[in-house]
């Protein structure tokens, strides 16, 4: 195949040295370092998106839909190399409660 | 103050559960939250750069040393034993200084030098241990904070935790033993005192794995900070409960100045008081499958390791007719409280717990399976529903003890 240029999406590429594909890749996690006025203000079923922030280390930071950065995430070295792959995530809120986000880290449906 | 300790891989099949950078160490640190406590650990090329993305976001400093192989646990559910990959690990030589050290066993083997005035000694390791491995360790004051299976190889196979402790406090010279018993709480031990039990704070959901690195993490900041053993046990028991009410990394500060976790966890209780003589549970379920008779298996050893003595059915009266029916109910009679694994909704388990009610019995369900017509009934009058197998160990052991259930299907965390 020549000319892709998109991630690889298929069953069984691989990704990630624990040899699963980024399809499945299911991770709940709490929102750390909850940045005040946009954490605090995220409703359960909100969908935020899932990016890799450069820096030494890189950070997985969750962005609302108005581009704020509303805290980070601890990845596996899995959820890394997806998102390196190009592969999108999205973090579904779960519970907001007490300013506790808890997040469902899931690759995005086609 | 310093934490000595692994950073490893987790993953539970069942509920999923997938950490690349968990373990003692990792853990115990990102309890303490940023700034207080240095974690020294061990690392391999594969997995630095999750280690130190994760550490970065909880907020942990660390010095990793080098390691020459991945080292992780898996576990098939959270109340199961793990199976470890990476136990022929080795580290490079691991230095550590601090006024107050926190030193976890690991995995990986390697020379390690530690110099504290006050150092606390996890062993972290269920299986295998024969001694207590304080080489290369040095402190003023030693502190052991085990659990009762480690506390018992320690002391040379002594099951009573109290004189189990006692001899690993003269072994070893250690100021405290502190023994950690699950679901019954702790026992602290200082010489020349009588034995002191601090009670565990029931939640409402119990995630246990790694409650014992936060227990650790709880008792030794507590120490460092002034606590007598006692008051710095509770302060652990705290955190430990935050830990498995909330599985969330960071113990808020206030639990860790002292503040009682039910205060800030809706849910958890107070310090329940625990009796010497250990609760008896009913263990209601059908035994007629391989996977049926192997839950049954799996929950009764569960539960006799967090201290609780079962009435099973299976195992105190046997398989056999008509005649078993008058021999399970005298052990339904004597028990405190009624753990019943509903999936399949046996007749003769939905019958216990019918009986059970009608006796006042407090019960609580594992229901693993769908949504059924016939949890209207049980939360109707008064049993709690776990979908959660270590959640309805846990309460079910709690509720022997006389702790309140609530009547409603409950979530895990």
């Amino acid at each position: 195949m020549s000319g892709s240029s998109g991630p690889d999406l298929t069953p069984g590429s691989g990704a990630g040295d624990g040899g699963g594909d980024c399809l499945d890749l299911r991770l709940s996690r709490w929102l750390e370092g909850p940045v005040p006025g946009v954490a605090d203000h995220l409703p359960v079923g909100d969908v935020l998106t899932v990016q890799l922030q450069d820096g030494s280390p890189v950070i997985v930071a969750l962005i609302t839909a108005g581009g704020q950065i509303a805290g980070s995430v601890v990845p596996t070295g899995r959820l890394l190399t997806c998102l390196r792959q190009g592969v999108p995530f999205l973090a579904h809120v779960r519970s907001a409660v007490g300013g506790a986000i808890q997040v469902e880290i899931r690759a995005a449906a086609r | 103050m310093k934490i000595v300790g692994g950073t490893y891989a987790e993953r539970v099949t069942v509920p999923a559960h997938e950490d690349d950078a968990s373990g003692s160490g990792m853990r115990a640190a990102g309890a303490l939250g940023p700034g207080t406590a240095e974690l020294v650990t061990a690392i391999d090329a594969a997995t630095a750069e999750v280690a130190e993305v994760a550490a970065a976001t909880r907020g942990i400093e660390r010095t990793m040393i080098d390691r020459d192989e991945k080292v992780g646990f898996n576990y098939f559910t959270p109340v199961s034993d793990p199976s470890v990959d990476g136990p022929g690990a080795t580290h490079a030589p691991l230095v550590a200084e601090d006024e107050t050290v926190l030193v976890f066993g690991m995995v990986e083997h390697g020379p390690r030098r530690v110099r504290a005035q006050r150092l606390v000694v996890d062993p972290q390791r269920p299986r295998d241990l024969t001694g207590l491995n304080l080489e290369g360790l040095t402190g003023d004051r030693l502190g052991v904070v085990a659990n009762a299976r480690e506390t018992s190889a320690l002391a040379g196979g002594i099951l009573d935790p109290a004189r189990a402790a006692q001899q690993v406090l003269t072994r070893s010279g250690a100021e405290v033993v502190v023994v950690k018993e699950a679901g019954r709480g702790c026992l602290v031990v200082t010489e020349g005192a009588e034995p002191v039990r601090v009670g565990p704070h029931p939640t409402r959901t119990v995630w246990p794995l790694g409650s014992g690195d936060v227990f650790a993490a709880g008792f030794t900041h507590a120490w460092d900070s002034g606590a007598d053993p006692v008051e710095a046990a509770r302060v652990a028991s705290n955190a430990a409960a935050w830990w498995c009410g909330t599985r969330r990394d960071r113990v808020p500060p206030e639990i860790l100045a002292g503040v009682p976790v039910e205060t800030l966890l809706p849910g958890a209780g107070g310090e329940l008081p625990v009796l010497e003589r250990p609760p008896l549970i009913y263990l209601a379920a059908p035994f007629f499958t391989l996977a049926e008779r192997w839950l049954v298996e799996t929950c009764r050893a569960v539960l006799q390791g967090l201290g609780a003595r079962v009435f099973s059915p299976l195992h105190d009266v046997g398989p056999g007719g008509d005649e078993v029916a008058a021999g399970d109910l005298d052990g339904l009679r004597d028990s405190d409280a009624v753990l019943a694994l509903l999936d399949g909704w046996d007749p003769g388990t939905v019958y216990e717990v019918g009986w059970a009610h009608r006796h006042t019995l407090p019960v609580v369900g594992f229901l693993n399976g769908p949504a059924h017509e016939g949890t209207k009934m049980l939360v109707g009058t008064g049993a709690e529903l776990h979908s959660d197998l270590s959640s309805a160990l846990y309460r079910g052991v709690w509720a022997g003890l006389g702790h309140p259930l609530t009547a409603e299907r409950v979530r895990p965390a």
